[in-house]
């Protein structure tokens, strides 16, 4: 009597029913996690508002631009913050940069000290 | 098996199927848990990278602001500061002479990022150097004949100035001065202050003395031997050496960059760079007997110190400071800005006049020094300057000056000088252009210049 070989056995009930089971317990917080951390760009952030402050204290060093504060709104949606200390032959320059979204959490702080001699202003 | 009894074949393959979800859905997640550890690990990455960008920003910020302190401040001697800043960063900042100039090291600090700049610096110039000339012969007139021209202020002597006429040259058919000119009853150079002096010459004397930093443990002085030929390889110079002493006529090949730590060659003899040398950086050179920098070499921020003789040949390009009692620029040679050719003191070149010479068609864009010894100068002091031969910068001889080429700045002179056979003639320019609205508005001067010095960066290295 010729037997064909059973080569079609699947998964039983059970078994798929465990399987995606599990699958999906672990896929959920996974792909949660994961969306989360790709979204979330604070490095990203983090460098274009180094970048800001960066550009914002060579103008104000280019252009001896040293009014005593002064905060302006940058079009990449960061806040910057200028705060000149004059001293002597030296001023103190500080750039601060914060997000429009969360204005109070300061993402880069910058500090340059620069000379300054009263005949060249 | 017996007949008639049905047959079984066993189905090995089925079996082994049997089951297999559970490992495949470990192995699924094992996967996804590798994919988001990776997804972790590089965002961890991208924000310390983030985290270090910014700290190097700061530490050269500091690094900078450091410099800018120090200089903010009259320095006396070779001080170290250490200063702190609102953002958490710090400085450690040192300045020592550098030739006639001031080299300031700042290291800055934030966290765990460092940065070194070096920098050296010069003096802004004072009202002083705001006119054309200053002709201080009080006795007797400036005198214009043939080409000569002044575009700026003027300052002379109560005789005033006037046009003059000479065999082959042009008689001016007005005052070539295009500035105002006043008359003082005794004009006199800008003092020299004598603290500034010490403190620079004392680089000077200490290298050609090789005392400088003797007593300090950790300088590294080497004393190489030299080959027949009398051939030093600058490549062999390790970057923790300090000092090279060379005895005898020194032939210097290669290359040779320093950075941040200055090197110091000493020759006891005369000492030549040889064609296509480059010499870079912190590089002082000193020689008791004549240096010479033949055709093609090139030097960059170096000093070079002779107690005879200094001579660029042509087609040598120097930017740096040429410090001797002699010092000749061949035509063609080069000297670029920040640069400094100064007579040395007196009692280094004593029984000898001194002489600064720009030949042919030589550059030099800095400034020109020839200073008078405590006491009287000799006559044969003197700073010549040849007709197409163009300085851009500041000319200073406290006694006398042949002017035949253009300055694109200032000059300060004693006195003028030519000799024209059978005639020595005083006072006189024949064809020399002196344009002070040329200078660019950033030029500096070295700081012994000026009593109280205000310091600004000439060069970051």
């Amino acid at each position: 009597m010729k037997e064909h070989p059973n080569m079609d056995k699947g998964y039983t009930l059970i078994e798929t029913l465990v399987a995606m089971a599990i699958f999906v317990s672990v896929l959920i917080p996974l792909g949660a996690t994961i969306g989360n951390f790709i979204l979330d760009r604070s490095a990203e952030t983090m460098q274009k508002a180094l970048h800001c402050a960066e550009t914002g204290m060579s103008r104000i060093v280019a252009e001896q631009d040293f009014m005593a504060s002064r905060i302006e709104n940058d079009k990449d949606g960061f806040i910057v913050q200028n705060q000149v200390d004059e001293s002597g032959n030296t001023a103190d320059i500080t750039v601060s940069v914060s997000s429009v979204r969360r204005p109070e959490k300061v993402l880069v702080t910058l500090h340059k000290t620069v000379l300054v001699y009263s005949n060249a202003k | 098996m017996e007949a008639g009894e049905p047959m079984i074949i066993a189905n090995s393959s089925s079996d082994c199927e049997s089951g297999f979800a559970l490992p495949s859905i470990l192995m699924l997640i094992t996967i996804l848990a590798l994919v988001s550890f990776s997804v972790l690990a590089l965002q961890y990455l991208q924000r310390q990278q983030a985290r270090m960008e910014v700290a190097a920003v700061k530490a050269e910020y500091a690094a900078q602001s450091g410099i800018a302190k120090i200089l903010s401040v009259a320095v006396q001697s070779e001080a170290e500061r250490q200063y702190t800043f609102d953002d958490g960063s710090e400085a450690q900042v040192k300045i020592q002479p550098w030739g006639m100039f001031a080299l300031a090291t700042s290291e800055g600090k934030y966290k765990k990022a460092r940065s070194i700049r070096v920098a050296l610096a010069g003096a802004r110039m004072t009202s002083e150097y705001r006119s054309a000339l200053l002709f201080g012969n009080s006795s007797h007139q400036l005198v214009f004949t043939g080409t000569a021209s002044i575009k700026g202020d003027v300052i002379a002597g109560e005789p005033g100035i006037t046009t003059g006429t000479m065999q082959d040259y042009i008689t001016p058919v007005r005052m070539p001065v295009n500035g105002n000119i006043r008359k003082e009853k005794s004009p006199t150079l800008p003092e020299i202050d004598e603290s500034q002096r010490k403190i620079f010459f004392s680089f000077y004397e200490n290298m050609l003395s090789g005392t400088r930093k003797s007593n300090d443990a950790q300088t590294s002085v080497v004393r190489p031997a030299i080959d027949a030929a009398g051939t030093f390889i600058l490549e062999s110079v390790s970057d923790s050496v300090d000092y090279v002493l060379l005895s005898g006529n020194i032939s210097l090949e290669g290359q040779l960059i320093r950075r941040l730590r200055p090197l110091y060659i000493i020759i006891d003899g005369n000492g030549t760079l040889r064609r296509n040398t480059s010499v870079q950086g912190l590089i002082a050179m000193a020689a008791s007997g004549e240096i010479t920098v033949e055709r093609g070499a090139v030097m960059d921020d170096c000093v070079i110190i002779s107690q005879k003789s200094i001579r660029l040949m042509q087609s040598a390009t120097v930017s740096g400071q040429c410090i001797s009692p002699s010092i000749i620029i061949d035509s063609g040679a080069v000297m670029r800005y920040p640069s400094l050719m100064m007579s040395i003191p007196a009692k280094m070149s004593a029984g000898k006049g001194r002489e600064i010479v720009l030949r042919g068609d030589a550059k030099v864009e800095g400034s020109i020094i020839l200073l008078s010894s405590v006491n009287a100068p000799s006559n044969e002091d003197i700073i010549t300057i040849n007709h197409n031969s163009i300085v851009t910068g500041f000319v200073r001889s406290d006694n006398l000056m042949t002017l035949d080429g253009n300055v694109s700045g200032m000059v300060h002179a004693k006195d003028f000088y030519f000799y024209r056979s059978p005639t020595k003639y005083f006072g006189w320019l024949r064809s020399g252009k002196i344009d002070r609205t040329e200078l660019p508005p950033g030029y500096l001067l070295p700081p012994f210049l000026m009593s109280k010095p205000q310091y600004e960066v000439l060069e970051w290295l």
